[in-house]
C-alpha cells in the first residue's frame, strides 16, 4: 500500500501518508488545556495508525481570538504542560502531532469573545452569523503576528512536532486573503500581494522564534467557491497557486489544501451529496506549482481511494477529518487493506452539528452518529466480552437495532435480529434513496458485514410475535422498531386519493409529473422529496408549519438542500400549517391564523414520524427489555438511535 | 390656481428635500438564498447577507407630493467595505405614486413601477394582526401578515438596529441612476450608469415587533417570487419619518453589465425587446 510509506515534512519523517485534520470536538475546558479527554481522543487515533495528527483550532490570543468555548489555547505559557503530555502520548505510537494555530476573525460570537465587536480585515460582518465587526488596526495586526509566533514557540516548547497556520475556511487569515472580505486600502489590502502580507508575516515571525527548521504547515482553501452563490470576488484556485508559491518561498514545509469559506460552508464540511475526492483536483493543480509536500482533504472515505491518490501522485498526504471520528482505527485498517472493516463516514454532519450545539456554551462535545465511542474514550474504556452465549433478541434492523446487534455480538451474546422489511437500515436506507445520497448506506454495508462476521442470526422479511420472542428466552431484548410516517387523521382530506407519503415517492411506488404538488413538511425528507418531484417536472411548493424551512437536519446539509431548492425554483412557505386538503387545493393558516388557499393537484405529507412499538407492553414479563431509537421517541437522528443502542449494549 | 407651462428658473427646481413623513405600515425580513440574491445584484455591489427585507407602507406626508402606498423588496450588500441596502424593486399606488415614481427613477435611480389601482397595495388591520397585499395587473405578488408581539427570530432586532419610539436610526443605500440617450443610429440606449450612495435617517414614532408570514409570487411582469423564503425572521408595524439625505455618485459601472439586472424592475415585458433585433 502506497499510503503505508514514509514521507517527510521538512526534516520531519511521518510514518505513513495519513493525516488527521483539525476538527473542533469540544473536549477541552475554558482555559484551553489539553485535557485528559482531549489526550485520550487524539491518542486513540494515533494508536489507530494516524501518521500525523493536527489538533483542533488553538487560539493564539484571548478576547477576539476565542473561537469556541472549549477550544485549545496557547495564548499563554500556562498550557505548555498539558500540551507536553499530549505530544508525549501521541509519540508513544510513533505518530507526530502539529498544533493548528487559529484566529476566528469575524466568524465567532461576542458572547465568546466578551468584546463589543468582532474583528476582521474590514468592517464586514459574517454572512453566516452577522455580529458587529470592525477592522483591525495596523498595531493590532502587528500584535497578532507576534501572538502567532509566541503560540508556535509554546508548541515547540511542549515538544509538539510542528504547527499549522489556519489560513482556510473563512477565518481571519482568509478574511485577509480574500478580496471579497478584505477591502483595506493600506499595505494589508488591495493587491493579492498585500492581502497575503499578514500570513507571510506570521510565517516569518514563527520562523524567527522557532528556528528555520521547525515544520510549519499552512492550511489554505483552494477556492472559496463563492461563485456557487453568485459572488465573483472570492479566492480562486489560480490565486491560491500564487499564495502557495509565496508561502513556499517563506519557508513553509507543508500545504494542507481544503476549500470554502463560511458562506459556502457546505464545501468545508460537505454533506453526503458531495462525491468522494471532489476537492483533490484543485489540490493537485496547486501541487503542480510548488516543490513542497501537499496534503489534501475532500470527502475521502475509502482506503482504496486514499491509496490511489498517493499511487497516482495526486497528493503527498491524504488528509482525513471525519473518517477518524467514525473509526479511530481507520489507519491500521486502511494500511492493512481491510477497507471493508472500516466504519465509514456517511457525511451526515451529526459531528458538526453536535459540536455546534456547545460551541458557545461549552459543556458538551462533538459526537459521531455511528461511533458512540468518539469523544468518550475515557468513558467507554473496555468492552466486556462476557455475553457467554446468552440469548439476545433485537427487533428492527434500523441503525439502532444494527448497532445493538453488533455490540451484543461482539460481547459474545447469541444475537437474533428480526426485520419486517427485506432490507437493512430502516429509515437510513430510505434516506439513501434520493440522488447523490448513496453514502448514507455506508453504515448499512458495514453493519451487514459485521453481522456476518459475528454470525448473527439475521431474519429479514420477518414480523416476529411477542410469543416467538418469549420462546427464545432472551436475556436481553432490544426493541428498535423505529417509526412510521405521521398522517394526521384530523386533517380533512388526508385520505384523499391525491395524498401520498415521501416513501411512496422516493421508492418510486408513485410517479408524479407535470403536476402542481404541495409537500407538507420541510424536514430533510420533505426537502429531498420536493427536490425529486421538482426535478421530475412538477411545480412544487413546500408548506412548513415552523418558521424555518429545513430544521432538524445537519446545518451544512440544510444549506446544501436549500441551495438546490433555490436553484430549482421550489416555492417555500414556512410559518404555514395545513388545515385541509381538497382535490384541487390545500388550505393553510399562517402565523396570524390567516387562511390561504394554495391550488395543487397532489399533496405529499412529510410531517415526520411517530413511534412504532407494539412489543413493550407484551413483553413486560421479561427482564432486560429496552426500547431504543425512534421506537422510544420518534423524529430523532441516526446518531441518537445508535448512541442509545451502544450505551445499552455496552452496559447490560 | 391655474399653472403655466413655462416656469421661471427658480420654479423649475425640484424640491430638494425627500422626506417621507408619517410613513406607516408593515416591515418584514426573511432569510432567502445567497445565490439568488447575488444573481440580482448589479456590479459592483456584492452580497452581504442572505436576508431580504421589505415593507408595505402608506406615505402620508411626502415632501414631494400627495400620499401614496409603496411596497419594496431589498437586499443587504457591500461596496468597498461598506454594508448597505440595495432596494431591488418598488411598487407604488395612490395619488402620489406618479410623482414618487418619476422622482424616484429620474432623480435617485430607484427601480419603481406603478400599480394601476390604489387598492392594489393594501394594508388591513384587525386587532393585533395586520395583513399587507401587493397586486399588479391582477397578479398577487406579495401577501404578508404580521401578528404583533415578538419577532419570529429575535436576531432580526439587530438587523433593524433595534428601533423604538423616539429613536433615530440611519443606514446607507445604493441605487443605479441610468442615462438613456440616442445612439448614432437614433436608437435609445443606456450610455451611462451612476452608482448612487445615499444616507437615510428613520425617526420612529412607533415600532411594534411581530411575527411575520411572508408569501411571494411572480407574474409575467414582476418577479417578486424569485426570492425563496427559507425563514420568517420577523418584522414590525411602524410609523416613522424617513429622510433621504444627499445623493453621491460613487461609481460608473458598465451599463452593459448593470442594465440587464434593472430592466424587469423598471419596465414591463411589453416594453422590452420582442423577437430579433
Amino acid at each position: 500500500m502506497k499510503i503505508n510509506t514514509t514521507a517527510k515534512i521538512g526534516n520531519l519523517e511521518i510514518k505513513n501518508r495519513l493525516i488527521m485534520t483539525a476538527m473542533g470536538v469540544g473536549l477541552g475546558n475554558h482555559e484551553g488545556e489539553a485535557t485528559e479527554d482531549f489526550i485520550a481522543f487524539y491518542a486513540r487515533r494515533a494508536k489507530g495508525g494516524c501518521g500525523l495528527i493536527i489538533t483542533e483550532i488553538t487560539r493564539v490570543c484571548e478576547g477576539h481570538g476565542i473561537g469556541e468555548y472549549d477550544q485549545l489555547s496557547l495564548s499563554t505559557d500556562d498550557n505548555i504542560p498539558s500540551f507536553t503530555k499530549l505530544a508525549e502520548e501521541i509519540h508513544k505510537y510513533g505518530s507526530k502531532i502539529f498544533v493548528q494555530l487559529h484566529h476566528p476573525g469575524r466568524e465567532t460570537y461576542t458572547q465568546l469573545t466578551g468584546t463589543e465587536e468582532l474583528v476582521s480585515a474590514s468592517a464586514i460582518p459574517s454572512v453566516a452569523a452577522p455580529q458587529p465587526t470592525r477592522s483591525l488596526t495596523i498595531e493590532e495586526i502587528h500584535e497578532l503576528v507576534e501572538q502567532f509566533g509566541d503560540a508556535a514557540l509554546r508548541a515547540k516548547k511542549a515538544n509538539v512536532d510542528g504547527v499549522e497556520i489556519h489560513g482556510a475556511h473563512g477565518y481571519l487569515i482568509q478574511q485577509f486573503l480574500s478580496a471579497n472580505d478584505n477591502k483595506r486600502t493600506d499595505e494589508y489590502g488591495g493587491s493579492a500581494e498585500n492581502r497575503r502580507r499578514f500570513l507571510l508575516e506570521i510565517i516569518e515571525n514563527i520562523k524567527e522564534k522557532c528556528g528555520e527548521y521547525y515544520p510549519i504547515s499552512v492550511r489554505l482553501s483552494s477556492s472559496e467557491f463563492l461563485d456557487n452563490v453568485g459572488i465573483t470576488s472570492g479566492i480562486t484556485v489560480e490565486e491560491t497557486i500564487e499564495t502557495a508559491k509565496a508561502v513556499e518561498n517563506a519557508g513553509v514545509s507543508l500545504l494542507n489544501i481544503s476549500a470554502g469559506t463560511y458562506a459556502t460552508g457546505f464545501t468545508i464540511v460537505e454533506p453526503t451529496s458531495y462525491e468522494q475526492g471532489w476537492k483533490i483536483p484543485f489540490a493537485t493543480e496547486i501541487r503542480n506549482n510548488v516543490n513542497i509536500p501537499v496534503a489534501a482533504t475532500g470527502v475521502i472515505r475509502e482506503a482504496g481511494f486514499a491509496n490511489k491518490l498517493i499511487e497516482e501522485d495526486k497528493v503527498d498526504f491524504v488528509a482525513l477529518g471525519r473518517p477518524w471520528l467514525c473509526d479511530p482505527d481507520f489507519g491500521n485498517k486502511a494500511l492493512s487493506g481491510n477497507d471493508d472493516d472500516i466504519r465509514k463516514c456517511m457525511s451526515c454532519v451529526y459531528c458538526f452539528d453536535t459540536a455546534g450545539e456547545s460551541l458557545v456554551t461549552g459543556g458538551a462535545h462533538a459526537k459521531c452518529a455511528v461511533n458512540p465511542e468518539m469523544g468518550n474514550e475515557t468513558v467507554y474504556t473496555k468492552l466486556q466480552k462476557n455475553g457467554n452465549g446468552k440469548k439476545a433478541v433485537v427487533v428492527g434492523a434500523g441503525p439502532g437495532g444494527l448497532e445493538a446487534a453488533i455490540i451484543l455480538a461482539e460481547r459474545n451474546y447469541d444475537v437474533t435480529i428480526f426485520e419486517k422489511n427485506d432490507y437493512l437500515g430502516g429509515q437510513l436506507y430510505l434516506a439513501s434513496l434520493p440522488p447523490h445520497k448513496q453514502k448514507m448506506r455506508y453504515f448499512i454495508v458495514y453493519a451487514a458485514k459485521k453481522l456476518k462476521d459475528y454470525g448473527v442470526d439475521l431474519r429479514l422479511n420477518t414480523t416476529v410475535s411477542a410469543e416467538e420472542i418469549r420462546a427464545l428466552n432472551p436475556y436481553v431484548t432490544i426493541i428498535a422498531t423505529g417509526s412510521e410516517p405521521i398522517r394526521p387523521s384530523k386533517i380533512p382530506g388526508i385520505n384523499n386519493d391525491n395524498v401520498y407519503t415521501p416513501v411512496e415517492i422516493l421508492k418510486g411506488e408513485v410517479t408524479l409529473a407535470n403536476q402542481r404538488v404541495i409537500v407538507v413538511g420541510s424536514g430533510l425528507t420533505g426537502m429531498e422529496t420536493a427536490i425529486a418531484l421538482q426535478t421530475a417536472g412538477n411545480e412544487v411548493s413546500i408548506v412548513e408549519m415552523q418558521d424555518v424551512c429545513g430544521s432538524g437536519g445537519g446545518q451544512t446539509v440544510i444549506m446544501d438542500e436549500r441551495g438546490t431548492l433555490a436553484k430549482l425554483g421550489v416555492c417555500t412557505m414556512p410559518g404555514h400549517r395545513l388545515l385541509e386538503i381538497r382535490s384541487d387545493a390545500v388550505i393553510v393558516a399562517d402565523n396570524a391564523d390567516i387562511e390561504v388557499e394554495i391550488p395543487c393537484d397532489s399533496v405529499v405529507i412529510s410531517l415526520g414520524v411517530k413511534s412504532v412499538n407494539s412489543y413493550e407492553d407484551l413483553l413486560n414479563d421479561l427482564s432486560n427489555v429496552f426500547v431504543i431509537g425512534d421506537a422510544k421517541c420518534a423524529g430523532r437522528r441516526i446518531g441518537d438511535a445508535v448512541h442509545e443502542a451502544y450505551k445499552i449494549a455496552y452496559r447490560i | 390656481m391655474k399653472t403655466k407651462i413655462v416656469l421661471n428658473s427658480e420654479e423649475a427646481l425640484l424640491e430638494p428635500s425627500a422626506i417621507m413623513g408619517n410613513e406607516e405600515g408593515i416591515y418584514f425580513t426573511f432569510m432567502s438564498d445567497l445565490g439568488v440574491i447575488a444573481n440580482v445584484l448589479p456590479e459592483p455591489l456584492e452580497v452581504a447577507s442572505p436576508l431580504v427585507s421589505g415593507y408595505i407602507v402608506e406615505i402620508k406626508n411626502a415632501s414631494f407630493g400627495e400620499r401614496y402606498m409603496e411596497a419594496m423588496l431589498g437586499v443587504y450588500v457591500k461596496l468597498n467595505g461598506k454594508v448597505g441596502m440595495y432596494p431591488v424593486t418598488f411598487l407604488l399606488s395612490g395619488p402620489g405614486a406618479e410623482m414618487a415614481t418619476y422622482l424616484g427613477r429620474e432623480k435617485t435611480g430607484l427601480s419603481k413601477k406603478i400599480c394601476e389601482n390604489e387598492d392594489d397595495i393594501s394594508i388591513k388591520r384587525d386587532g393585533d394582526v395586520l395583513r399587507g397585499m401587493v397586486k399588479r395587473k391582477g397578479a398577487l405578488l406579495l401577501d404578508v401578515s404580521i401578528k404583533l408581539g415578538e419577532y419570529n427570530n429575535p436576531a432580526v432586532g439587530d438587523i433593524y438596529n433595534n428601533p423604538t419610539a423616539g429613536k433615530k436610526t440611519g443606514g446607507t443605500s445604493f441605487y443605479f441612476h441610468t442615462v438613456l440617450e440616442p445612439d448614432e443610429n437614433g436608437k435609445a440606449i443606456y450610455k451611462k450608469v451612476n452608482l448612487i450612495s445615499n444616507e437615510a435617517e428613520y425617526a420612529y414614532h412607533k415600532w411594534e415587533p411581530g411575527k411575520v408570514s411572508v408569501r411571494l409570487y411572480s407574474s409575467e411582469n414582476d418577479a417578486w417570487g424569485e426570492f425563496p423564503v427559507f425563514e420568517n425572521m420577523g418584522g414590525a408595524y411602524s410609523v416613522n419619518d424617513l429622510e433621504m439625505k444627499d445623493l453621491y455618485i460613487v461609481g460608473n459601472p458598465d451599463p452593459k453589465k448593470v442594465i440587464p439586472k434593472l430592466m424587469s424592475t423598471r419596465f414591463d415585458k411589453v416594453a422590452l425587446l420582442k423577437g430579433e433585433r
